[in-house]
């Protein structure tokens, strides 16, 4: 199977059903390329926020995960200054059963539930344990300067 | 994707920043990072508290002799070393896991048990190409030796099975069936015997 035709259809089935608060689509006429954008999730400091993510095929999609970053900036444990994203089915746990609409769903519930126990971002880690109050001001701010 | 594994050997080396050991690669296995231990690279303050005659501790190496205190003392080392290792867990996750990476063999792939066309449904899709099945007028359909018996078409789940051994479903490692595969039966007598280990 070749990863064209996986990706092909990807894109037919997001135009087909596509997935609430997140969207997403090829930059171009590159049908490795793509850019995505998830809404803040309502019941967090990201609410109100617009955030772009670029995504990169690897050639033998789907048996190598597609490579995703925030390129929208976010305060958030899991997710670094470069849009890194710490998420272990982007990585050990990938699946070819995984599709890109189900990676963005997992991404928004990452924004409604961090795990600062695996952090990629010790400092904004080490306050969303000890300091919520002081996470969410910070998480709305940027949200407010860096997505709506 | 070497910005996303320097972040995470950044991350790594954050979290090990009590320690004074330099930067491990996250691909490192136990048996080169043992070696670099033995040879000399990599050597790091070490716990004094090893000594094994103290705790009446006797090693026996391969060849049945005892071994000597400053060899057992290496090796208790560079246990007590892994042990204290942030990615410890990692090292030994990937030992646990050591088939999963590599796969399973062709042997496997090609006795995987078919899926009649009749036996389909229409909405039975494969989720590694996302196509039903039956959009294939000729589909060649395999199930996997997993609980959900979860099904693949063979063109689809081969490439994955030849580099993880593990269900792209479930997750279920399929490799422990395998073993019992490898012993030196001919085709008829294996079917037979499938239900036995499983």
């Amino acid at each position: 199977m070749s990863s064209i035709k996986r990706i092909t259809k990807e894109l037919n089935d997001l135009g087909r059903d596509p997935p609430s608060s997140c969207s997403a689509g090829p930059v171009g006429d590159d049908l490795f390329h793509w850019q995505a954008s998830i809404m803040g999730p309502a019941d967090s400091p990201y609410a109100g926020g617009v955030f772009f993510l670029s995504i990169h095929f690897p050639t033998d999609y789907p048996f190598k995960a597609p490579k995703i970053q925030f390129t929208t900036k976010i305060y958030h444990p899991n997710i670094n200054s470069n849009g890194n994203i710490c998420l272990d089915i982007l990585k050990d746990q990938w699946s070819p059963a995984l599709t890109i609409s189900k990676l963005l769903l997992s991404i928004c519930s990452l924004l409604t539930d961090a795990n600062p126990d695996d952090p990629l971002v010790p400092e904004i880690a080490h306050i969303y344990k000890t300091n919520p109050e002081l996470y969410q001001k910070n998480a709305k701010e940027w949200t407010k300067k860096y997505a709506i | 994707m070497s910005t996303y594994e320097a972040q995470e050997e950044a991350a790594a080396r954050e979290r090990a920043s009590n320690t004074t050991q330099p930067p491990q690669r996250s691909h490192e296995t136990l048996a080169t990072m043992l070696s670099n231990l033995f040879t000399g690279e990599g050597t790091r303050d070490l716990p004094q508290e090893t000594n094994l005659a103290a705790q009446g501790i006797r090693l026996v190496g391969s060849d049945g002799e005892e071994v000597s205190q400053s060899q057992a003392q290496e090796f208790a080392r560079a246990m007590t070393l892994l042990q204290e290792l942030p990615i410890r867990d990692s090292l030994l996750e990937q030992l646990s896991t050591q088939k999963d990476i590599e796969g399973v063999s062709q042997e496997f792939i090609d006795s995987l048990e078919r899926v009649s066309r009749k036996s389909l449904k229409p909405d039975q899709t494969c989720s590694i190409c996302t196509s039903d099945f039956l959009d294939d007028p000729h589909p060649l359909v395999v199930k996997l030796p997993c609980e959900g018996n979860h099904r693949f078409d063979l063109e689809c789940i081969a490439p994955w099975l030849k580099v993880h051994s593990t269900c792209p479903l479930c997750r279920k490692n399929l490799v422990e069936k395998k073993k019992f595969e490898d012993l030196p039966v001919d085709s008829e007598e294996e079917e037979d015997d499938w239900e036995m280990y499983g």
